[in-house]
């Protein structure tokens, strides 16, 4: 522990429940210590339902005096420590001092399922309380792994993967969860969306590894919380807060491809404990890297230079009622250059990307609590692609985005705490512009919510939501989800969910009229394909139009229905496994069709609602602490994500889909040439061997992420990934960091190897090399005494 | 590049008979020494746009005529041109349209053919689902005459003779695979031809949209005997 002696009043009510009058109260006193009888210092106890908090002292002691009469809730949190949760009587006449004891945990660098609440300043709702199960990277783990950008993160965890998407741009890269593609994961930013995407994909590396205090993942359409869009999953990325004590932190890593990472940030409490506030900044700088050998001079994976700046900050100004600000800015700048022997380029990009929030938090009685918040972000992309000979200009792309989103979420839980219910409604403002005409344009979105949660008995609660998403240009849906936790013996965990969640046709798709000028081809939207056809043919554009385009139809949302079902096994203390089954049922999904050509030989294209998918798989993923200081965790993930339509034509025989081209030529299609869509892998996994050495204070982890082999393009052109087609190879990335801490723990030395095999491929554009980076991490935290 | 660097006429064309067939680009493939014609990169007019790309020419792409003989290209930049090769026996292959991705066989017959009006009456295509190396033979000259190819592009469909599939989902043109031409030249000698690439470097996959285009990558096989025997490895 950082801190010897702490003399201060150890009782820190943060959290007053009003009012107070007429009730009998009583008082609560106890102590932390280790399972070796030692005082543990700075373990936050909290009691619910109230929220009362409290943090022990340097002799471990704390207590709480004004509660109510009643049963609790109260649960010891602290870093480097399993949270404990137990059940607390408070009457109205003395009482014994509680003992608690504190595991020490150990560490574990997959994500873990979410076992414990924690208190949630952004939303009204913890992420235990989520219909689904949530799973929580924290800041511990990224910072063991060495990460420095969240894609670098999110790319070890068990189900994910980071692709990149050809079709839409060097730069083009999104996560992949459970088969989705980007365009269906939701990322948020403290509960608030993070805008900037292109052709569906945003990229992850936009957003540094610091400041996060933690990671929480939702797979599967889900969330009655964070919108029905999310057909695929949400990312929701949370910085620093509940903050206790005073420091200053940082790190500063040097290593391969002219990279630099260097970031800084400061935290406090402020007026007496009331508040907090945390600031930090970040630059970080790579030289990108080439994997392509067919690229004499350039980089496949772009060089960049990005600034980010965030502060967040929460402050009690009336004994119930909390103001929340948080803002973050960053700035990137990346010039690509590329020559593959003729004709070479240079691709430059310029970012800059804000998002702020302010919100107020108000806490009734009996559990009533309002939280209000405005979230507004601007995302602006400038990008152009020159000829570097002659300065032409190939394609250029300017965009902006402003999103004004106002909320009011309400819970409170009635039936003695047993059911508690959570609601919320607001809207958002978008503003998009692009240089592409028709993409940009305004539009108003609303929703309302409303999730249940009910204790049935303990050990088995159920929850229950619905949502109502809607916008101005296309209308609305209603989307129900439904979950239930059982344990059913302290060794078993049963965790079922049943989601759903739609997403409305862009204006894109529906409305807009839009020519490559590269390729000269055109897309039009289909909700007035008809008109635009006329158009075209009456400006003599037009060389044929074929019988598909009377098929095009106003567009109809995409939707998805994902059932997930875990089980939770802990067999020992040393020894945990889950297995989750998952199956995603995705309809509706628009996909664009040739329907006609055009007098420059290029094709004309429309959208249709046809496609319709299922993603299913196994994921499993088990932790085994060995002993002597190892650890050794792993995942697994089984994907199966076909197109139905497919495997239709393949048995009926009919359509483009029914063959392939192999070495003789085109032959009628087996279902077993089907491999699938491109860029799933079937298998994938990861395995990771932790080792600490406690006296040393030093830990080394070795870990392994495999990807099968996995489709990239459709050689053959039957519109879908056959054995003929090509392929990006099965892969291992071995990835090493080792760190130690020295100087009372105030500074951490790391090296850490990404990619130590150096196994590249330049299917994979954005997978670099052998990286190897080495710096240090510091944590100044000041002595309360002081 | 700029067009300086092409000069009027003549384009010297670099790799000749005993070739590297990079067809499948899977690593590990046999190198197979026969004598077949390996052009690699025959650089296309890469300064024209098909809808106006801004900083590009916005006018048709000039047509390439290729001599398979002598492996001497020619481009048709004005009328003077035109009137000086197209109808000519100067030139086997020409390269036209969209990316200089559209090939036809010199021919006198049919009006869109460069050639058209010119010597070459009796040429013509044939088309086989077949890998370039296991095409030992020539079809019967009942089968040319019946032949209705006139142009060697896109393959919009599965049963089209086209040389490339425009894949809609990354905008790219891939080659299609175990295809072979059959010709008859316009002096009656039989050739097999494949068309393997539009982009620099005859990459096996393209990963990039700027991948520097067109540059036509082709292999080709003249019997000089006049007989059917296509096998080019004798």
């Amino acid at each position: 522990m950082y801190l010897k002696e702490v003399r201060l009043p150890a009782l820190m009510l943060l959290l007053l429940v009003l009012p107070y009058g007429g009730k009998s109260q009583g008082g609560l006193e106890g102590f932390t210590r280790d399972e070796r009888g030692r005082p543990v210092s700075l373990v936050n106890i909290r009691l619910e339902p109230d929220g009362h908090t409290a943090v022990s002292d340097g002799s471990g002691r704390f207590g709480f005096g004004k509660l109510y009469a009643g049963t609790y809730r109260l649960e010891a949190s602290c870093v480097g420590y399993e949270t404990v949760s137990l059940s607390v009587r408070i009457g109205t006449t003395g009482h014994t001092p509680l003992h608690i004891v504190l595991k020490e945990a150990e560490a574990q660098l997959d994500a873990v399922e979410v076992t414990a609440a924690r208190e949630n300043p952004d939303q009204v709702l913890t992420s235990l309380q989520a219909v689904q199960v949530v799973h929580s990277i924290g800041r511990e783990q990224i910072e063991a792994m060495g990460s420095r950008r969240l894609d670098e993160v999110l790319r070890e965890q068990t189900g994910m993967a980071i692709v990149s998407d050809v079709g839409s741009g060097n730069r083009s890269v999104g996560l992949q969860l459970q088969g989705f593609s980007s365009e269906y994961i939701t990322i948020l930013l403290n509960g608030q969306p993070v805008g900037g995407r292109h052709g569906g994909n945003l990229d992850l590396s936009r957003i540094s590894a610091h400041d996060i205090e933690r990671i929480e993942i939702i797979k599967g359409a889900s969330c009655s919380f964070y919108g029905s869009e999310a057909l695929g999953g949400t990312v929701n990325i949370i910085t620093r807060q509940n903050i206790r004590v005073p420091s200053l932190s940082g790190a500063l890593r040097w290593g391969s491809y002219q990279t630099t990472d260097a970031a800084a940030s400061g935290e406090t409490p402020f007026a007496s404990g009331n508040g907090y506030a945390h600031l930090g900044i970040s630059y970080y700088r790579t030289g990108g890297f080439n994997v392509n050998p067919y690229l004499k001079e350039g980089k496949t994976a772009p060089p960049y230079r990005n600034w980010e700046a965030n502060g967040r900050s929460r402050w009690q100004l009336t004994p119930a009622g909390y103001l929340n600000v948080s803002a973050r800015y960053a700035d990137r700048y990346s010039v690509m250059e590329r020559n593959y022997g003729a004709m070479p380029t240079a691709d430059r990009l310029a970012e800059s990307d804000f998002n702020g929030m302010v919100s107020w938090d108000q806490y009734y009685s009996r559990g009533h609590r309002l939280l209000a918040r405005y979230y507004a972000t601007a995302y602006s992309s400038g990008q152009e692609v020159r000829l570097l000979t002659n300065d032409r200009l190939l394609q250029s792309n300017n965009f902006t985005e402003q999103l004004h989103k106002s909320e009011v979420q309400h819970s409170f839980a009635p039936f003695r705490d047993r059911v508690r219910i959570s609601s919320g409604l607001g809207a958002e403002w978008q503003v998009t512009q692009a240089e592409v005409s028709g993409t940009g344009g305004q539009m108003l979105n609303y929703f309302a919510f409303s999730q249940s949660n009910w204790e049935v008995r303990p050990g088995l609660s159920a929850v229950a939501g619905l949502r109502y998403d809607g916008n101005s240009r296309f209308g609305g849906r209603l989307n129900p989800s439904v979950g239930m936790q059982y344990q059913a013996r302290p060794w078993l965990r049963l965790h079922a969910s049943l989601g759903t969640g739609f997403k409305s046709p862009t204006y894109r798709q529906m409305y807009q009229r839009f020519t490559n000028l590269s390729q000269g081809y055109t897309v039009l939207g289909a909700n007035n394909v008809q008109e635009a056809l006329a158009e075209m043919e009456a400006a003599g554009d037009l060389q044929q139009v074929w019988a598909i385009a009377g098929q095009v139809k106003a567009l109809e949302p995409e939707t998805a229905r994902s059932f997930n079902l875990q089980l939770s096994v802990q067999p020992a203390t040393s020894l945990s496994v889950t297995l989750n089954t998952f199956y995603n049922d995705i309809r509706n999904l628009i996909t664009s069709q040739p329907i006609g050509l055009k007098r420059n030989g290029a094709q004309v294209f429309s959208w249709f609602n046809i496609a319709s998918l299922y993603s299913r798989g196994i994921e499993a993923g088990g932790s085994w602490t060995a002993g002597r200081g190892f650890t050794v965790s792993a995942g697994y993930q089984l994907l199966d994500m076909k197109d139905r339509g497919v495997i239709n034509a393949i048995r009926t025989g009919n359509g483009d889909y029914a063959w392939v081209r192999g070495e003789n030529g085109l032959r009628a299609a087996a279902r077993s040439d089907y491999f699938g869509l491109t860029n799933r892998s079937r298998h994938s996994g990861n395995v990771q061997v932790r080792y600490d050495l406690k006296k040393w204070e030093a830990n080394a982890s070795l870990r392994g992420q495999f990807r099968g082999k996995y489709g990239f393009l459709d050689l053959d052109n039957n519109g879908y990934i056959d054995r003929y087609d090509i392929f990006v190879r099965a892969h291992l990335l071995l990835n090493l960091t080792l760190q130690k801490a020295v100087w009372q723990k105030k500074l951490t030395v790391q090296l850490s190897a990404d990619n130590l095999l150096n196994y590249t491929d330049y299917l994979m554009p954005n997978q670099p090399g052998r990286m190897i980076m080495a710096g240090v991490r510091f944590r100044f935290q000041k002595n309360q005494n002081q | 590049m700029t067009r300086r660097q092409y000069p009027a006429t003549i384009f010297p064309v670099l790799a000749l008979t005993v070739a590297l067939l990079l067809s499948c680009g899977k690593p590990g493939d046999i190198i197979t020494a026969d004598r077949s014609v390996l052009v690699t990169d025959l650089p296309g007019d890469t300064l024209a746009s098909m809808g106006g790309e801004s900083g590009k020419e916005v006018r048709p792409f000039f047509t390439i005529l290729f001599n398979l003989r002598e492996q001497k290209a020619i481009w048709v930049r004005n009328a003077a041109d035109s009137a000086a090769y197209l109808a000519t026996d100067l030139w086997d292959l020409a390269f036209t349209g969209p990316y200089n991705s559209e090939i036809f066989l010199n021919n006198a017959n049919w009006m869109y053919n460069p050639g058209y009006r010119g010597p070459a009456r009796h040429t013509s295509v044939l088309m086989v689902n077949q890998a370039y190396d296991q095409v030992l033979t020539v079809p019967s000259d009942e089968e040319f005459d019946r032949s209705d190819i006139v142009k060697i592009g896109w393959a919009s469909n599965s049963i089209s003779p086209g040389w490339f599939f425009y894949s809609l989902s990354n905008h790219i043109c891939v080659p299609v695979k175990n295809r072979t031409y059959l010709l008859r030249l316009p002096d009656g000698r039989y050739a097999k031809l494949e068309i393997l690439n539009i982009y620099k470097g005859n990459p096996p996959v393209v990963t990039d949209l700027f991948w520097p285009a067109p540059y036509l990558s082709f292999r080709y096989f003249i019997r000089e005997d006049g007989s059917r025997n296509l096998n080019a490895k004798q």
